[in-house]
């Protein structure tokens, strides 16, 4: 683009980030600070606790997430509707006069591949809100929080803590690591809880429990 | 007593010869100080946006010529840089040796300090070192400290020493040292800007933007020139006039900058531009992960903070958005009972080991952004050379013949799911395990596996993919379907096991070796291709697709040629 060009759209979305945006991104940011931060740093839990915990948060919310989007329903509607649309073109098969047969079966095959290729990007738009874009703005945030510099003011170094010489040579965990123990660790616990209780559940005081009624 | 009756016994006119000689050689040995008592300079504002030009104006003896240093207040130590491989590197060759990251110095006496030549640069060695990938370019080569005149070895600003002087010539000849510290993009490919000088009396690419006007009677200058534009906000930098320090001056954020991809550039531009990645990927199904790195290279223009190479940033970013497509197919194979495990697991295994210790150490100490710009536009001219076949009417033929065997292997497995024979059929049997090869069934059919082959092949590949920070689907699928003769339905879990294992190897050994993501960039580029993926279907039944695969064909080679620098224009 030319420059002459470039300029004034730099200038309007340079604009629209740093007047409309930026406000906003800086609200909620402080808010989260006040919400979660203050009360963990408040309860005595060191930077590192503080991103853990968050790491946590962050495995919870996509959690929820991944529920309020009912992905796991969207993909079950859209096996049947494959499965439907794929009984139609062998129905199409059938079909003697080859002309028609032709066709029918090009306008079928391409409905289904505009069926697929919208489950796909559905599919991804799902996969990067639950994932990604949870995670990137949480940690964008916390290296915005816990910078370099502060860092180094509070634990001497770039680190949130440092390790002693150990095999693999890592100097310390850093935030991006701290919150992805915690973020992995929120799904290593739910995963332990759903074994449990299915355990539980075949378990002869689990069937108990399902005889009389009481499976909360 | 004696001595002073000895003077008093001094012929007058001797007396007042002697007297003379003393002010004359005391006037010297002031005069030799390069005047600098007698320098006084104003820079034009307190604080200039990044990017615009800045004006310094004063007044130097009269007769004198004038060298004006602008350069970053803070110093920078080879063992500040907090990426590990650049930390050993720069150490290794520099010791302790602290310098200025951005340094220029504008001088009416440029030819004292650097010779304008035509040298060889882009692939000086290695096995492309011939024509057009080794070019000649002229560059202001810049002499080394025993070359420049001892009087002049003290208008240098904070630069006093021999090592000094040739760290600074490190960050602004050599593309490690450039795209590492200096990060200022080097003129038509040659060297970064360092001894500049009037564009009127040396007109050279390098001098653009520089404008000094000295008056040799009175010693009155003013000097004009735009240093690099994405220097960090709130940077110091120092002006020093004829080796004395005149002042300082803040720079002000031009934008929004990105603090670990060190540029200035609207979020909203990359979120748009991510779109239309996104777009562009749902379409082709292909070069996603290439774009992406293209994208961040070109048009972003990611440096990487000070101190890292700017291809250590571009790889993790580009890693973290390439774990995005696998996870959520690999769960449905995994339910479907799809994986023929021994050889998904000895391949993810192979992929996770080379991802993971061998393609970021070796990328990080190898690959830095020159190589790994150059080798990335060769993996576009492979990718556009496939894609450009994939338009072909009778590769098209054949790929609907390959999709009608697949959906046939998928409505069996429905139908086998439905009859609750998945479990049986999913089964993969062998009689006598070798590690060599044997015979396996699954899903009704016998396959020869060879574990050790997928676990050597996953090693290499895994190396490459992280190296290059991609994926790295578009090297397994034609490893197992036409090196291993493993058919689609098989290939795909395994391929999308080993995309998986590439993501999470890369990652994790990025991130313990200090390189990490810019969060804000990677969550714009995300989301942006999330918005993009999701209208690209909605849109393409309106687009050619055979137009829009050689379009993207073409997209592929003209950065193949830009990052091969194969048109002297490009360079």
């Amino acid at each position: 683009m030319m420059p002459s060009l470039s300029a004034p759209i730099t200038d309007l979305l340079n604009w629209i980030w740093l007047h409309i945006l930026t406000p906003v991104a800086l609200a909620v940011g402080k808010g989260l600070e006040v919400i979660i931060l203050r009360p963990l740093s408040e309860a005595g839990l060191s930077p590192f606790g503080q991103v853990l915990v968050v790491g946590m948060l962050v495995g919870l919310l996509s959690m929820i997430i991944k529920r309020l989007l009912k992905t796991q329903e969207k993909e079950e509607a859209f096996r049947k509707l494959f499965e439907k649309k794929k009984e139609v073109e062998e129905g199409i098969r059938q079909i003697d006069d080859w002309k028609i047969k032709k066709v029918l079966y090009e306008t079928s095959d391409e409905d289904i591949d505009e069926e697929y290729n919208k489950f796909i990007s559905i599919k991804f738009a799902h996969f990067g809100l639950t994932y990604l874009l949870p995670i990137f703005l949480t940690l964008y945030w916390l290296s915005c929080v816990f910078s370099p510099e502060k860092l180094t003011e509070i634990t001497g170094s770039i680190f949130l803590l440092k390790l002693p010489q150990n095999p693999i040579h890592l100097p310390g965990l850093s935030v991006p690591l701290t919150f992805f123990i915690g973020y992995f660790s929120s799904y290593t616990i739910k995963k332990t809880i759903t074994i449990l209780s299915k355990k539980l559940k075949k378990s002869p005081i689990g069937d108990l429990k399902i005889a009389r009624g009481d499976t909360k | 007593m004696g001595k002073l009756r000895y003077q008093t016994r001094m012929p007058g006119n001797l007396f007042l010869a002697f007297t003379a000689l003393l002010a004359f050689v005391l006037c010297l040995s002031i005069g030799a100080n390069a005047s600098s008592s007698q320098v006084v300079a104003k820079i034009e504002k307190p604080a200039y946006k990044s990017g615009n030009p800045i004006t310094i104006t004063g007044k130097i003896q009269p007769g004198q010529d004038l060298y004006v240093v602008v350069c970053t207040n803070k110093l920078f130590r080879p063992s500040d840089a907090p990426g590990s491989e650049e930390r050993a590197k720069l150490t290794k060759l520099f010791g302790d040796t602290a310098i200025p990251p951005i340094y220029y110095l504008v001088t009416t006496q440029p030819d004292k300090f650097a010779t304008p030549e035509q040298v060889y640069k882009g692939q000086t060695k290695g096995p492309f070192a011939f024509p057009p990938f080794k070019f000649a370019v002229r560059v202001n080569k810049i002499k080394k400290w025993n070359q420049i005149p001892d009087d002049l070895k003290g208008v240098l600003g904070p630069i006093t020493t021999q090592r000094q002087w040739a760290f600074l010539r490190y960050t602004h000849e050599n593309k490690f040292g450039i795209n590492t510290i200096t990060k200022e993009k080097p003129i038509g490919g040659g060297n970064a800007r360092m001894i500049l000088t009037d564009y009127n009396k040396q007109p050279e690419a390098w001098n653009k933007g520089v404008h000094i006007t000295l008056d040799k009677k009175t010693g009155e200058f003013k000097v004009t020139l735009t240093p690099y534009k994405n220097i960090a906000p709130n940077t110091t930098m120092a002006v020093y006039v004829n080796g004395q320090k005149v002042g300082t001056y803040k720079v002000l954020k031009a934008g929004f900058f990105f603090k670990t991809a060190n540029t200035y550039i609207s979020p909203l531009v990359v979120f748009l531009g991510a779109f239309l990645i996104g777009v562009l990927f749902v379409i082709m199904g292909a070069a996603g992960g290439l774009f992406t790195a293209a994208f961040q290279i070109t048009v972003i223009g990611t440096r990487g903070p000070i101190g890292i190479n700017a291809a250590n940033t571009v790889k993790p970013t580009n890693l973290f958005l390439t774990l995005c497509s696998p996870i959520s197919g690999l769960i449905n194979y995994f339910k479907d009972k799809r994986f023929a495990w021994p050889l998904a697991l000895f391949f993810a295994l192979g992929i996770f080991l080379g991802a993971f210790f061998l393609g970021p150490t070796l990328s990080a100490k190898y690959l830095p952004m020159k190589a790994y710009k150059f080798y990335l536009g060769i993996l576009c001219l492979l990718i556009g050379i496939k894609l450009f076949h994939e338009s072909l009417p009778s590769t098209i033929e054949k790929k609907k013949a390959l999709k009608a065997i697949v959906q046939k292997f998928n409505k069996a497995i429905e139908e086998a799911k439905k009859t609750g024979k998945a479990a049986e059929l999913g089964k993969v049997e062998f009689d006598k395990f070798n590690l060599i090869k044997f015979d396996m069934r699954f899903w009704g059919e016998t396959f020869i596996a060879r574990p050790l082959a997928m676990f050597i092949g996953g090693v290499l590949m895994g190396m490459i993919a992280a190296s290059f920070g991609v994926g790295g689907g578009f090297m397994f699928m034609p490893f197992m379907t036409s090196l291993m003769g493993y058919p689609m339905y098989l290939a795909v879990p395994i391929a999308l096991t080993g995309t998986f294992a590439t993501s999470v190897g890369g990652i994790a050994k990025y991130i313990l070796l200090g390189y990490s993501p810019d969060w804000l960039m990677a969550a714009c580029i995300a989301g942006g291709a999330i918005c993009g993926g999701m209208v690209g279907p909605r849109i393409q039944k309106r687009l050619p697709e055979i137009f829009l695969k050689r379009l993207l064909a073409l997209a592929l080679i003209i950065v193949f040629m830009k990052y091969t620098k194969l048109l002297w224009f490009m360079r």
